[in-house]
């Protein structure tokens, strides 16, 4: 059997009276990409956030067996910081030098087409470098499983195609990731998408 | 539930605290004019209030916290006004810095902390960025009490100011930790200084900034002023809006696994 990265099972969350999760559970497994569709409001950001660990869950269970890195569906860069200085700041979170965190940072900020910015403050950037920035840091730490909340809001469409190809060569290096899509039609590009339907992930 | 393994490199955690501590500061780069509102606020607040209080008259009385007990010493009416107010100024412009440090990064701090970073990192590192600005305040906060009044001990003036600002960081941290919205936050900060204005006799030594008031009081005016108790007492009060603060701020970014 697939060794299981993530396996969250039977989770509720209530918000006061506002029952958003009833019971959803899902299972990745290396090499997998999995997308998370719904409604506005149907509960994929507080499911993602409880599978991260930012929201506590009422009941059920989640178990995350690699390391994980999360790209918040708003930016969380620091404004006052350049991009390179962004990326330096996150390289020593994951624990990396500065050297290789910048090493890798440089090289996705290429892939990207976003270089030419790396020295202007994150909050002098257009809503799309930024979040080119957003998920750049997120992939700093090469993760074995990265969630990913609506990753490419306000990107052209040729850096929506970077990312596809991106996400693709994750998965070949046995790598995997749950993304919050709203791209119906790229579905096909996805190894399995789960549906949220009344506080449930419904296999699509 | 496993745990996410906190470190993928091998980065020290020495190394990871002064990256924080650079890049918190850093972020200070483009704030040129909070900066300089909050220095010249202690100033500004002092001349206000020194030249728009009454001049000449009787000599008022106030008491001189000395090394052996306290004196009565004689001073102009409008110096009486004017006493505590840099600390006011100073502790302003703290605890306001503090305050946004802590308000305004709330959700990227949440993410560092997902992606490696200790809670007790940042914090300290922020500390560190606030002791660090006290330092330079306490200095704009001492001027006025150098140039425009004679200090017996300017030394203990920038002393006070400086404990005031220690104070300040940790009321700053405490309002941030517990009101994350800016309005009412600073709102909160603007009320809780400003009761200072208004407070004289017993009542003053209730407010969270009486200690290192006593200890301006005594460097200004005192021949062989009283300074281990007021700087025990001001850090003692620091550590009481510190220790709530962190611990508040330690919940709220606590991740789930």
């Amino acid at each position: 059997m697939a060794k299981t990265l993530l396996q969250a099972q039977d989770i509720h969350k209530q918000y006061r009276r506002l029952q958003v999760l009833r019971g959803a559970s899902l299972t990745i497994h290396p090499g997998e990409i999995v997308g998370l569709v719904g409604e506005n409001g149907s509960g994929k950001s507080t499911f993602m956030n409880i599978l991260v660990g930012l929201l506590r869950q009422d009941g059920g269970s989640v178990q995350v067996n690699c390391q994980y890195a999360y790209c918040p569906q708003e930016p969380q860069v620091f404004d006052g910081l350049t991009m390179k200085e962004n990326l330096t700041y996150f390289s020593a979170a994951y624990g990396l030098s500065a050297e290789e965190g910048l090493a890798r940072g440089e090289a996705l900020l290429e892939r990207l087409n976003c270089r030419k910015f790396e020295n202007q403050s994150a909050g002098q950037l257009s809503g799309g470098t930024r979040q080119k920035l957003n998920l750049i840091i997120s992939l700093l730490c090469e993760p074995d499983l990265l969630f990913l909340d609506e990753p490419y809001q306000g990107f052209d469409y040729e850096s929506y195609l970077i990312f596809l190809d991106l996400v693709k060569e994750m998965a070949e290096a046995g790598r995997s990731a749950l993304v919050i899509s709203h791209m119906v039609h790229d579905h096909h590009k996805l190894s399995r998408v789960y549906k949220m339907q009344e506080g449930r992930a419904v296999h699509d | 539930m496993t745990s996410q393994p906190k470190s993928i490199g091998d980065a020290r955690p020495a190394s990871r605290l002064f990256t924080s501590l650079q890049m918190q500061a850093r972020e200070y780069r483009d704030r040129g004019m909070l900066l300089l509102i909050v220095t010249l606020l202690p100033v500004v607040f002092f001349a206000a209030s020194f030249y728009s209080s009454p001049t000449g008259g009787r000599l008022a009385a106030i008491e001189v916290p000395e090394l052996n007990g306290t004196a009565e010493v004689q001073i102009e009416p409008r110096e009486t006004w004017s006493m505590g107010i840099g600390i006011l100024g100073v502790a302003w412009g703290v605890s306001t810095i503090a305050f946004f440090s802590v308000m305004g990064n709330l959700q990227r701090d949440r993410r560092l902390i997902l992606s490696g970073y200790r809670s007790w990192e940042i914090l300290l590192a922020r500390l560190g960025i606030l002791i660090g600005a006290s330092m330079p305040l306490a200095v704009a906060g001492m001027i006025p009490y150098t140039l425009v009044t004679n200090s017996n001990h300017p030394e203990v003036v920038w002393l006070a100011n400086f404990t005031g600002g220690l104070i300040a960081a940790g009321f700053g941290l405490l309002v941030g930790t517990l009101l994350p919205r800016p309005t009412e936050g600073m709102l909160i900060v603007i009320l809780v200084t400003g009761i200072g204005l208004a407070l004289n006799g017993d009542a003053a030594r209730f407010f969270f900034l009486y200690q290192p008031i006593q200890l301006l009081i005594s460097g200004r005016l005192a021949t062989d002023p009283s300074i281990l108790p007021f700087v025990g007492g001001s850090l003692a009060m620091a550590t009481a809006f510190l220790v709530p603060a962190m611990f508040l701020w330690w919940q709220r970014m606590r991740i789930a696994r």
